[in-house]
């Protein structure tokens, strides 16, 4: 929604965002020396933070030791100025290559570490940096560090302090941008979903490792210009400026102005450095009053500074808000829209308009064109279980389990909580590995491949907690589903490139069309966190879908469900099943069960007890046994629709014992 | 190195091993019940040894009587810093990692009143009586009554813990641990257990410090270095386990203690971070860590 300019200035971000840049053009004009030195030290920071919001706003991987960059960075200008004679803008280049470098192996832990235990090792990855420095080798000059750096020139045109302060905040302008441009990526959107839930990464196909690598190699690349244009601002080094207080300080910056927010790490900077002039009057309490202020401010706002702003914002948009129509600009693709897309794939051109038979139950999509079948976008693939077993210590979850899923079959797998389900399902999805025996998909077998390699493959998989980013919307929750679909390189990311554009727009058309046919597109800009639970489930499930899954396992999709909703889902089933999806769908609920799948299998304490057609299976007496029971009051053998299955015998459904047979 | 070279490093490597470890569990005690850390605990340790040279070797106190009142002072310390830095933010927004603002910031006040009161001094505290920190000779090194009842305490200390966490409370608070949820709605009293942790972790803390006392003089400078090797102790143990602790911090120690007469003092932390490596790269949660089965 666009609204005017005048009252786009006069809303909350609006005001901010002027305020911000009269703070930051305020030494430009004031042409005050001291104001312009801490004004580029503000700066400094920012850059540099802009970096660690990238790691640990975006990514949530901690780093207490982002300040040893900044470091390696300083040190790389002033060994290659002062020992070499190089010019200082000549050194930015290998600065910038080193403190990538370096954070690359800053990274390496994280592939195992859980996150404290990265806190720790960063920070003693600090301390190494800074004991380094502090060292007699004969290159970083020990304690006294390097002197006589000099200033940064252009074409030999020495630039003054204000000039550099000027560059300073292009450079901060530039990395703003730039992390504005990754946060609305597929990228950043991977990093979030890393952040907030690894499993819900890997089950998309996002390779995790190679993210968070990646994450800090990018934020090398501010701290390093940071670091080199600090030894040029101040013409010197020492290990002092860089000990492990730069790296907390870092951290704190981007704590207090807010983890993840674009923004953030400048407002952080600017608090973090203009709290302490503010408090030079206070001399002996200066400390006191800014530990103090810390407190209050991490208090009062533990989403931080620009948290606060966001939350002002909220409040002033519904008391816009109130009275307008809500649910604006969420319509679904239309044809015009979908014109302007040259797509290289026809599988991309097709889905935004996609129609099946099962469609037309499901909800109406206005904009929605009879285009191409769903089922030429979508192929369901083979499964084969084998002989599989898992053991977890001596207690046996699952023994010999064999059956085979045709492709484009759908396969209820039904059972009593415990028999084993949720770890096959695991296994196939690649979070467990078997103790024994193979699982073939499409013919190959995939056993020992991580959950992430499977997911590339096309297994996707809904959990049974719903698992959703629920800082981020609904519609961000279902692109992120596309994202082992989306390649690029880093830097068309960064610039957000018209190719990355046109993709973007492609996806986002293509999630509204299928939050169109599962009915909630009027939810596409909610936060997926104050969804109700049904909507949450068919979120997860328009995820998997978006991943172009050819094998898609159902963690107990109906649960706590309503009726109506059941219904929905139900038919939600079949439009995957009619799109030649191949599906695994563990449910307590038979009556979906027997409504939507081809054949059954049936489970009890680790070991499949049935197989077979719906029917068959249904009226088999050992599965009647063992998990269905019958109905007292009517003596039906089987199980009616609506009954939740799964309670032991004696629990409304009497077992065979109690039967009046 | 010759043989009584050895036998010094190591002996020199255990008792300053023993001061990680006191630490460590001092911030796995704090960790337990909600998986919050103290990162004010380095200068808490700071504190327990300045106050030791204050109130022994200044006001000539009794050494196990101001032991005893510097664990008194330590356990407010704990109970104030949970609830004013953590309580307030778990009530808001239980997600947030602001308690990590919050707790440097008590350091920073801590690091800030010690640097305006201290003077710092270049003396250790004399041992406690009976136990002289004089050494006599063992085979070729020398060692203190001091030092081989710092290792007793040290691995008595998880004995000690390990009761303590099979009471009642301790049982609640390792459920609390476990399953916070579930805990909570067992009717354990989240909050009451939390302060308690805080309060014996305070005192445990400042006991590392005061413990400390009598083998180096306090340096205001090391708050942080104090505070990694904690940390590292407890990561190399497997955090949350107060013997791991014992161990992470004995192997830190010793790993320190050697590098620094073997290779240079300032390639100590050097060391302790490639044993810390080796370790997490053989067992990512740490020697007794346990495993955690992937909760799909």
């Amino acid at each position: 929604m666009k609204l005017p300019l005048a009252s786009r200035l006069l809303s909350p971000k609006g005001v901010g965002a002027l305020l911000l840049t009269c703070l930051c053009l305020a030494p430009l004009v004031s042409n005050d020396s001291y104001l312009v030195y801490i004004g580029s030290l503000t700066a400094i920071y920012a850059l540099a933070a802009v970096g660690l919001n990238i790691v640990h706003g975006f990514g949530g991987q901690i780093s207490l030791g982002h300040g040893s960059l900044v470091a390696i960075g300083a040190y790389v200008t002033a060994v290659l100025t002062v020992n070499h004679g190089w010019p200082v803008i000549a050194t930015l280049v290998p600065a910038m290559a080193a403190t990538v470098v370096a954070g690359i192996v800053m990274s390496l832990p994280s592939l195992r570490l859980s996150r404290w235990n990265l806190a720790v090792i960063t920070m003693a990855f600090a301390l190494i940096v800074e004991g380094f420095l502090n060292s007699d080798q004969g290159l970083t000059g020990g304690g006294n560090g390097l002197v006589g750096i000099g200033g940064l020139s252009f074409s030999g045109r020495p630039l003054s302090p204000l000039n550099l302060y000027g560059v300073l905040l292009l450079l901060v302008l530039v990395g703003l941008l730039c992390s504005w441009n990754l946060r609305r990526s597929a990228q950043g959107l991977a990093l979030i979903a890393i952040r907030d839930s690894e499993l819900v990464a890997q089950s998309l196909g996002i390779g995790v490792p190679r993210k968070k690598v990646w994450a800090f190699a990018i934020s090398g690349i501010p701290a390093g210009l940071a670091g080199a244009l600090w030894a040029s601002l101040g013409g010197t080094v020492s290990p002092g400026q860089f000990d492990i207080s730069l790296s907390v300080l870092l951290f704190l910056i981007i704590l207090i102005g807010g983890d993840g927010r674009i923004v953030g790490p400048v407002l952080g900077a600017l608090v973090m450095e203009l709290l302490p002039q503010v408090l030079t009057g206070f001399a002996q309490y200066q400390l006191l009053i800014y530990a103090a202020l810390l407190l209050v401010i991490a208090t009062l706002a533990p989403e931080g500074l620009s948290g606060v702003g966001e939350s002002i914002a909220r409040y002033v948009r519904r008391l816009h808000a109130t009275g307008r129509i809500p649910g604006l600009a969420t319509g679904p693709a239309s044809a015009a829209a979908r014109t302007g897309v040259v797509a290289s794939a026809v599988s991309m051109e097709s889905t935004p308009g996609i129609a099946t038979a099962a469609d037309a139950g499901l909800a109406n999509e206005p904009g929605a064109q009879p285009g191409l079948e769903l089922a030429e976008v979508y192929s369901g693939a083979s499964l084969a279980i084998e002989g599989l077993r898992r053991t977890f210590g001596g207690v046996v979850a699952l023994s010999d389990v064999s059956f085979e899923v045709p492709a484009g079959r759908v396969v209820g797998l039904i059972g009593p909580n415990g028999s084993g389900k949720t770890t096959l399902l695991n296994m196939i999805s690649g979070f467990y590995q078997p103790t024994a025996g193979r699982i073939l998909f499409d013919g190959e077998v995939v056993n020992g491949e991580r959950a992430s390699a499977r997911a590339r493959r096309g297994i996707g998989r809904t959990f049974q907690i719903p698992r959703l980013l629920d800082r981020e919307d609904v519609l961000s929750n279902v692109v992120v589903g596309a994202s082992r679909l989306r390649h690029r390189p880093v830097l068309l990311w960064l610039v957000r490139a018209p190719v990355v554009r046109r993709e973007e727009a492609f996806y986002r058309r293509e999630a509204l069309a299928w939050l169109g046919r599962f009915g909630i597109a009027d939810l596409s800009d909610q936060p997926a966190g104050e969804l109700s639970h049904g909507d949450k489930r068919t979120v997860e499930i328009v995820r998997a879908m978006m991943s172009k899954p050819r094998l898609l396992l159902l963690d107990e999709p109906s649960s706590g469900l309503g009726a109506e909703e059941v219904n929905k889902l139900q038919q939600a089933i079949a439009a995957i099943a009619g799109a030649g999806l191949t599906v695994v769908l563990v449910e307590h609920h038979i009556g979906l069960v027997r409504r939507v799948a081809d054949e059954i299998v049936v489970m009890d304490q680790g070991a499949l007890i049935a197989n077979g057609p719906v029917q068959e299976v249904l009226t088999d007496r050992t599965v009647v046994d063992a998990y269905l029971g019958t109905v007292m009051s009517r003596g039906e053998s089987g199980s009616g629709d609506g009954v939740v299955a799964g309670r032991p015998p004696g629990d409304k459904v009497t077992g065979p014992q109690a039967s009046p047979e | 190195m010759t043989w009584s070279l050895f036998l010094q490093t190591l002996i020199g490597g255990v008792s300053i091993g023993c001061i990680y470890a006191i630490a460590g569990i001092s911030i796995n005690v704090m960790y337990r019940p909600g998986g919050y850390f103290n990162f004010a605990q380095g200068y808490v340790v700071l504190l327990g040894s300045i106050l030791m040279v204050v109130l022994s070797t200044e006001w000539g106190w009794n050494w196990y009587v101001a032991a005893l009142a510097i664990m008194v002072i330590g356990g407010a310390l704990g109970g104030a810093t949970e609830l004013v830095a953590i309580r307030p933010i778990m009530r808001r927004r239980s997600s947030s990692v602001a308690w990590v603002i919050t707790t440097l910031a008590v350091s920073l006040l801590l690091s800030d009143e010690i640097g305006a009161h201290y003077q710092g001094t270049s003396t250790t505290v004399p041992g406690p009586p009976g136990l002289s920190t004089s050494t006599f000779n063992l085979g070729s090194a020398l060692i203190s009554p001091y030092d081989i009842a710092l290792l007793i305490f040290a691995c008595l200390l998880p004995v000690a813990l390990w009761f303590l966490y099979h009471t009642r409370h301790g049982l609640a608070i390792r459920a609390l641990a476990e399953d916070r949820d579930a805990a909570l709605l067992r009717g354990v009293p989240a909050n009451a257990l939390t302060s308690l942790s805080w309060v014996l972790g305070g005192a445990l803390g400042v006991l590392a410090g005061v413990l400390d006392a009598p083998l180096s003089p306090p340096d205001v400078t090391l708050g942080f270095t104090i505070l990694i090797s904690g940390f590292l102790a407890v990561a190399i143990g497997g955090l949350g386990d107060n013997r791991g602790a014992i161990i992470g911090g004995l192997l830190l120690g010793c790993v320190q203690s050697f590098a620094a007469i073997e290779i240079n003092p300032s390639y100590q932390n050097v060391g302790a971070f490639i044993v810390f490596l080796i370790v997490l790269a053989l067992r990512p949660r740490g020697i007794f860590g346990a495993r955690v089965l992937r909760e799909v």
